[in-house]
């Protein structure tokens, strides 16, 4: 690890106003992936702006048929929170499928969201679920949010605040599991709105996350996992690497779809 | 002899479990030395590349830079050597240096080290040495350094083959081939491994000035041999000017056992900068720098008659070593090939065996050397007899096993098999796992989408072979005892089991018999632990060592007590005159005026006279989701002979550890490297070890038959589990691919993603 310089503000203003004073800031959002490769020095910020103590970032309310939840949720407050777990059960699971304990009881949900780590779980949840990213400047629906790998709409020191979750009438998340690192090698969340479906799928992209349209198209006639029968997502754009290939990772996306499907509450 | 409570075969927790569960272990790492200084060692990117230190001033100048060696900085020292050559092979030893010279041969081949006063400063200042590599083709694994043209590992070892030998007959294993009824043949691979201990490898170096005399603590598996080959070959230096120390270790299975670079490395410099210097590897390190295992290709045949009898075979082993030798490295493709026939009585056999260099990180002894290789090329191969002769697997498995009554039986391989029952064991792990009610469970998955398979696996093997142990037990003033041990324990639980002997003779409790292991100083002699030889070597010493103290304290006991010493019995911590309570304890006797330290100190050594050959069969049940590709270890059953039990506790921990381990290389450790020789899976993000979750509950009971090799009848038990494991795992998935899709054939690590391609392969997806 590389000298940095550590700062720890205590409100949103004061954190938003550092970020942007510094030379080369980061935020610290839990710092599981951002820790990890500062010390194998593959990232050496000169400041941090840990966000640990900013309270404008936590907590998890519901309104009406929305789900919020504060940017520095940790994973295991999310797993483990009765509102989440009535309202979008499949989120919770998602959250307590992640990494393992002490990942799930430093990272948050915001540092994955804003890292749009092309293995993680949670761009799925958000892309499925038609979630809409707050920052400290705007509101940003998850369409637009997630751009590519590791790469998102946040402008420079723009710092997320929450995510908001419209609550469906169905959803699952399916994940087959990278067998070290757990990250998903093919995750696919599908979520059922009124009429409305979505199937998010993430692991598989070489550009990140992404909707299975296809998919969307077949279970919006009827949403059923035999409907998705013969909808098969090409092999061309996935990733290959020494767990699987584009292919197996195209049939995972297929066998994991139905599962969620079948599975969905 | 009565059945002491303490004492041999008594299930007695760990003594030594309160100290690590409460965090209360002294590891290499907990120890900080005053004055501390700390190494980096500088290692390459490349598999193969020429390079030049052109400058180190800028290094050396850094803040808190203490110290910065490279190769021209070490010619007065020798190089790493290899004393692994098997008798009648002649071989050309390649110079392993301990910093590379002018070329690098695999990536993290050390290049420079760095000192400084923090880690952090050596770190940066490793960053500001001048290296420019020229990059050379590299020949990545054994198959691209067998290619013709392949790139040379060593100018001197032409094709990259460092040794072509052979054993057996090959003329009457020919022409059994030649009239056989049936011949079957198969190709597997042993895929490499990475040790990954939690531990990983760590070294302090110190030089007492005054004396001339050096210290090493490192966490090993036997100080003795490193400090004749740090102080012998590599500084130079007499014996004796070495004290090697080894602390709490927290996992061996043999990687830990060689020397290492690092080693001499922070001695030099210890003694260079006269402070202590010390190196702690990073698990990234640890993907690179430490020897790794297995990495074997094997073609396998066997020559069978109508019945099923096996009448000849024929193994050729390509055993890779990596890019330099390793301390045994020859050795283990060798050692493989002589247990190839395994438990079976077979007409003939002959066995070629070729290592093979190639720019990749070196490979060494790991938990079983060789055994598990043969073990897993011979059941892979009679699976595959029993499969195209229509034979049940059991059944053609006990046509062939060498009986009882053929005991001892001498092997086509030159070795002697004292005892053992072998269909026993089988027949005994076919009932514990329900063998004939298999096909119904097979239905059961097949209605929830699955593929059950059942494989079995009997396995042999060899351990405790060759040099013995020497070592003592004493009585000291407050009546407590003392015993001293080459051996090294890395997490095994040798404070527990030698106190057992111990106390099974003395009648004493665990915590007041004590163990001094890991110092050259304290314990004169050893030969560390390895080849699951501490239980059979080390406790048979023991209870020589015992015997004989028993006698002396007898003696003076008879002495205080005025009682002849035919009268005298132990019981309860004391000597006392048989059925009177006149007695006198340990204590007292060693305070009484007539005890010199002669009379309460035992030394005794053993030396066995051949190896022990501990076996047995594993039988493994898989459910595949044919969907994913993804494999459930459903059941485990296994019935071992272990020859006798010293504590049934610490024996079910080392095999279970060791099956998991097997299942891990079985179905998920996948060591890659690139077709340059970059190591792809240099993480735990990416090399898969097993989780708790995905290992099943083991169902385990010994069947021992006690060797004739040692007083006690042990036979080693720390490498059987992974010998047994890999093929009867491997043998459940190919059963249950066999019975879906007709797939006969697969190599390890058995991953989701290879199921899948075997399944399409087969047509399973159309």
């Amino acid at each position: 690890m590389f000298a940095f310089t550590y700062h720890r503000p205590h409100s949103l203003r004061s954190a938003s106003a550092m970020i942007h004073k510094v030379e080369e800031g980061k935020l610290l959002a839990g710092g599981q992936t951002l820790l990890p490769t500062m010390k194998q020095r593959l990232a050496a910020p000169s400041d941090i702006v840990d966000l640990m103590q900013v309270p404008e970032l936590k907590g998890i309310t519901v309104k009406g048929s929305t789900v919020i939840i504060g940017a520095m949720t940790t994973h295991d407050e999310v797993a483990t929170s009765a509102a989440v777990g009535e309202a979008i059960p499949a989120l919770a699971k998602l959250a307590g499928g992640i990494g393992d304990p002490q990942v799930r009881h430093k990272g948050t949900i915001g540092g994955s969201v804003a890292n749009n780590d092309p293995a993680a779980d949670y761009p799925a949840a958000c892309l499925a679920l038609n979630a809409t990213i707050i920052t400290n400047k705007r509101k940003i629906g998850a369409d637009a949010f997630f751009k590519g790998m590791f790469e998102t709409a946040l402008e420079p020191g723009e710092i997320i605040k929450a995510i908001a979750f419209p609550v469906p009438s169905k959803a699952n998340y399916q994940k087959f599991p990278n067998p070290a690192s757990r990250y998903a090698v093919v995750g696919v969340f599908v979520a059922k709105k009124g009429k409305d479906v979505r199937v998010a799928v993430t692991g598989a992209g070489q550009n990140g996350v992404f909707r299975a349209r296809t998919m969307e198209a077949a279970l919006a006639v009827k949403f059923n996992a035999k409907s998705l029968q013969g909808v098969s997502i090409p092999a061309d754009g996935l990733n290959t690497d020494i767990h699987a290939g584009a292919d197996y990772r195209a049939h995972l996306i297929g066998v994991m779809a139905k599962r969620a499907v079948a599975a969905a509450v | 002899m009565k059945v002491m409570k303490f004492g041999i075969g008594q299930p007695m927790r760990r003594v030594e479990d309160l100290r690590f569960i409460t965090g209360k272990g002294q590891y290499t790492d907990d120890i900080q030395p005053k004055r501390a200084t700390f190494a980096y060692v500088l290692r390459s990117p490349h598999a193969h590349a020429r390079f030049k230190i052109s400058d180190t001033a800028a290094a050396r100048a850094a803040p808190g830079v203490l110290l910065v060696l490279t190769a021209s900085d070490l010619a007065h020292l020798g190089t790493i050597p290899c004393n692994g050559v098997p008798d009648d092979v002649d071989m050309v030893l390649p110079d392993y240096p301990v910093l590379a010279r002018d070329i690098v041969r695999h990536v993290g081949d050390a290049v420079a080290l760095v000192v400084a006063e923090t880690l952090a400063e050596a770190r940066e200042a490793a960053e500001l040495l001048e290296v420019t590599y020229s990059s050379l083709p590299a020949a990545s694994g054994i198959t691209a350094a067998m290619a013709v043209g392949a790139p040379q590992v060593w100018p001197d070892v032409p094709g990259n083959v460092g040794y072509d030998t052979s054993m057996g007959d090959a003329v009457k294993t020919e022409a059994a081939f030649a009239k056989a009824a049936k011949v079957v043949s198969i190709d597997v691979v042993n895929n490499r491994v990475v040790a990954n201990y939690m531990e990983t490898r760590a070294a302090i170096g110190e030089y007492d000035a005054k004396r001339d005399v050096f210290t090493l603590t490192t966490g090993s598996q036997g100080v003795h041999g490193i400090r004749k080959t740090v102080a012998q070959t590599i500084l130079k230096i007499d014996t004796l000017k070495l004290h090697v120390k080894t602390p709490d270790v927290g996992g061996g299975f043999g990687t830990k056992g060689f020397v290492y670079r690092e080693y001499p490395l922070v001695l030099e410099a210890a003694k260079r900068i006269g402070r202590p210097v010390k190196w702690v590897a990073d698990r990234s390190e640890h993907f690179v720098s430490d020897a790794q295992g297995r990495d074997n290709i094997t073609t396998a045949h066997m020559a069978l008659d109508a019945r099923g009898r096996f009448l000849a075979m024929k193994v050729d082993i390509l055993g890779g070593v990596g890019a330099y030798l390793s301390a045994f490295a020859p050795y283990v493709p060798w050692l493989g090939m002589s247990m190839a026939t395994g438990c079976y009585d077979i007409g003939s056999f002959f066995g070629r065996t070729r290592i093979v260099y190639s720019h990749t990180v070196p490979v060494d002894a790991y938990r079983g050397a060789g055994r598990p290789e043969a073990a897993y090329v011979l059941e892979r191969l009679v699976d595959a007899c029993a499969r195209e002769m229509k034979m049940p697997p059991e059944k053609i498995r006990a046509l062939n096993f060498v009986t009882p009554k053929q005991m001892p039986y001498e092997t086509l391989t030159n070795r002697t098999y004292d005892v053992g029952d072998f269909a026993g064991a089988l027949k005994a792990a076919l009932a514990k796992a329900d063998y004939a009610g298999f096909s119904k469970r097979a239905k059961l998955a097949s209605k929830a989408g699955k593929l059950r398979g059942i494989g079995i696996a009997s396995y042999i093997e060899c351990t405790a072979w060759g040099d013995g142990e020497e070592g003592s037990v004493e009585l000291r003033p407050d009546g407590t005892f003392l015993m001293r041990v080459g051996t090294q324990s890395n997490g095994q639980g040798h404070e527990t089991a030698y106190a057992q002997v111990v106390a099974h003779y003395l009648d004493v409790p665990l915590e007041r018999i004590a163990l001094i292991q890991g110092d050259s100083v304290q314990v004169p002699t050893g030969n560390g632990t390895g080849g699951s030889r501490s239980i059979p070597v080390g406790a048979a010493m023991l209870t020589r060592a015992s015997v004989i103290l028993v006698k002396q304290l007898k003696d003076l006991a008879s002495d205080i007590l005025e009682t002849a010493v035919t009268d005298l019995e132990i019981e309860d911590g004391a000597i006392r005159v048989a059925g009177t309570d006149r007695q006198v304890t340990y204590g007292q006797i060693a305070a009484s005026p007539k005890a010199s330290k002669a009379k309460l100190k035992a030394t005794a050594e053993f030396v066995p006279p051949e190896a022990t050959y501990p076996n047995g069969t594993h039988i493994c049940e898989v459910e595949i989701d044919p969907q994913t590709g993804e494999t459930s270890v459903v059941g485990y059953h296994l019935v071992d002979d272990f020859g006798m039990t010293l504590n049934p506790l610490l024996l079910a921990g080392q095999v279970h550890g060791g099956i998991g381990q097997g299942i891990g290389q079985a179905l998920m450790e996948n060591t890659v490297f690139d077709g340059e020789g970059q190591l792809i899976s240099a993480s735990l993000m990416d090399y898969a070890l097993p989780r708790a979750d995905h290992l099943p509950s083991y169902d385990f009971e010994t069947r021992n038959v006690p060797s004739t090799t040692n007083p006690m009848g042990l036979k080693g038990a720390g490498e059987a589990g992974s010998i047994g494991s890999s093929p009867a795992v491997m043998n459940a998935v190919i059963d249950a691919l066999y019975r879906g899709y007709g797939i006969t054939t697969l190599d390890m690590p058995a991953t989701p993603h290879k199921i899948f391609e075997a399944i399409r392969d087969a047509g399973g997806y159309r």
